[in-house]
């Protein structure tokens, strides 16, 4: 009885993307913008080597229309693909890169690069580029909630990724706040990233 | 120095400005009026509706009027255009001047600007909360559809309909629906293990893979023989809905304010 209870409760309910999984970082999956929270964006997959490297073939090609400039981080999870363009996030079976689903913010003022989304649970996070915050359900790509930002903030254009911070976890103490430049580099001085402490609150 | 550096930034500040200016559609100022709209619809089935069509859907064969719910210059034009077309005719076409007081065109042009605009623009009565409960409740709306998170996997999200739809597009779905799924929601039956199968759409497909949302949210990405798990179902999942006319217009009242980003209400 037991057993079946735990089989109905496995069919019915959505995969989930743990903190832990998160922490562990890659794997077969890509969970975050930087891969795991020591940023060395390094996969430990070694089929592709230096001895296998020439032996690499294109499988799939797809042309995001409408953007020319592709700087989205795309994670993967259990066979599928999350890339972004301004304003749009694309679902794509990374086999074949068939799209499952897209989003499009409708009504998105402003437009700039994005670098892609962060996700957890069953949620995707998605920043448009006039600074909305927006959750995704991860298998279907339908809205949760989307998020105003700070009155301070109406003006501005984002071209970033969303990386979430593991909850309840202190891997890393708080740096000290240093002021910020006049002319920022191009790089990590400018990728601030939006904070989800949990789906719904937000702090930057 | 400040100054002249305010001097040298202001042609950018103004064009940085340019992007919030909305499409020339969003100019919707006739709508706050309900009752100009309803006047406007009266004199439309009096002197409009012969080319036009009853609902605005135009008429068939030469000389008669365009579609006036899908027209692009219906929804380009600014309310004073509309009013122009109205007033003086539209030249090189069979569409007269209409010889009226101003503001009995300006009632119709109202009227025409409702076929055309986004639901959320239009003012639609009804109870929007009673409609809520009908959506979750009675009509089981949302065993398939969603409304921020809410709801279920079969049908479309409907958290933004009020922006992307229009009243009569929304209606129309719900009182009339084709049997044949729109592309993304292709009816399949599922086996997910032997002998147990589950209501899925087919999100994308082609000769070679398959990609299937269950009734319960998961996905399942089909390739080559594995596609035979699915099997396609000739009619769509959504039925046609049968409900009283008071809690058809509460449910469209709920539906048309829809949007995820404000505008609501």
């Amino acid at each position: 009885m037991r057993l079946l209870l735990f089989a109905l409760l496995a069919t019915t309910l959505v995969a989930q993307v743990s903190n832990e999984e998160l922490l562990k970082g890659p794997n077969q999956d890509w969970l975050s913008y930087i891969g795991d929270y020591s940023a060395h964006r390094h996969s430990p997959l070694a089929e592709i080597n230096p001895r296998t490297i020439s032996r690499l073939a294109p499988k799939w090609v797809r042309n995001f229309v409408g953007t020319g400039d592709l700087e989205t981080v795309p994670l993967v999870y259990q066979g599928v693909m999350y890339a972004t363009i301004t304003n749009e996030v694309f679902a794509l079976d990374a086999a074949t890169g068939r799209e499952i689903w897209h989003y499009r913010a409708q009504d998105a003022r402003r437009t700039a690069v994005n670098r892609g989304v962060a996700m957890l649970g069953d949620q995707i996070y998605f920043e448009t580029a006039d600074c909305h915050l927006v959750a995704l359900r991860r298998t279907s790509g339908a809205v949760i909630w989307d998020r105003e930002p700070p009155l301070r903030w109406r003006s501005r254009t984002r071209s970033l990724s969303v990386l979430l911070p593991p909850a309840r976890l202190a891997l890393f103490p708080p740096s000290p706040r240093r002021p910020a430049k006049k002319h920022g580099a191009y790089g990590p001085s400018r990728t601030r990233e939006s904070r989800v402490r949990r789906p719904g609150a937000i702090s930057r | 120095m400040t100054y002249r550096w305010t001097i040298a930034l202001l042609p950018y500040l103004c064009l940085a400005q340019l992007d919030r200016v909305g499409p020339p559609n969003s100019n919707y100022a006739l709508l706050k009026n309900p009752a100009a709209v309803e006047a406007g619809q009266k004199r439309y089935l009096q002197l409009c509706s012969g080319c036009h069509a009853r609902n605005g859907e135009g008429g068939q064969g030469e000389g008669q009027g365009p579609n006036l719910i899908t027209s692009w210059e219906v929804r380009r034009a600014q309310d004073r255009d509309l009013y122009g077309f109205i007033k003086n005719g539209v030249k090189g076409t069979t569409m007269p001047a209409f010889a009226l007081p101003d503001d009995q065109i300006w009632e119709m042009a109202a009227f025409v600007r409702s076929l055309n605009a986004p639901a959320i623009s239009v003012p639609v009565p009804g109870d929007a909360a009673a409609g809520e409960a009908v959506f979750f409740g009675k009509a089981g709306c949302s065993r398939c559809h969603t409304v921020l998170g809410r709801g279920g996997y079969l049908g479309p999200d409907l958290s933004n309909v009020g922006a992307t739809r229009r009243l009569s597009e929304i209606r129309e779905a719900i009182v009339n629906p084709k049997a044949e799924a729109t592309p993304g929601y292709r009816p399949v039956l599922l086996e997910v293990s032997k002998g147990a199968r589950l209501r899925g759409v087919a999100r994308h497909e082609s000769n070679w893979s398959l990609q299937v949302l269950d009734e319960r949210g998961n996905l399942h990405l089909l390739h080559g023989a594995e596609m035979q798990k699915a099997q396609f179902q000739s009619r769509s999942w959504m039925p046609a809905a049968h409900l009283p006319a008071d809690e058809m217009q509460n449910l469209l009242a709920y539906l048309s304010r829809r949007t995820v980003r404000g505008g609501a209400n």
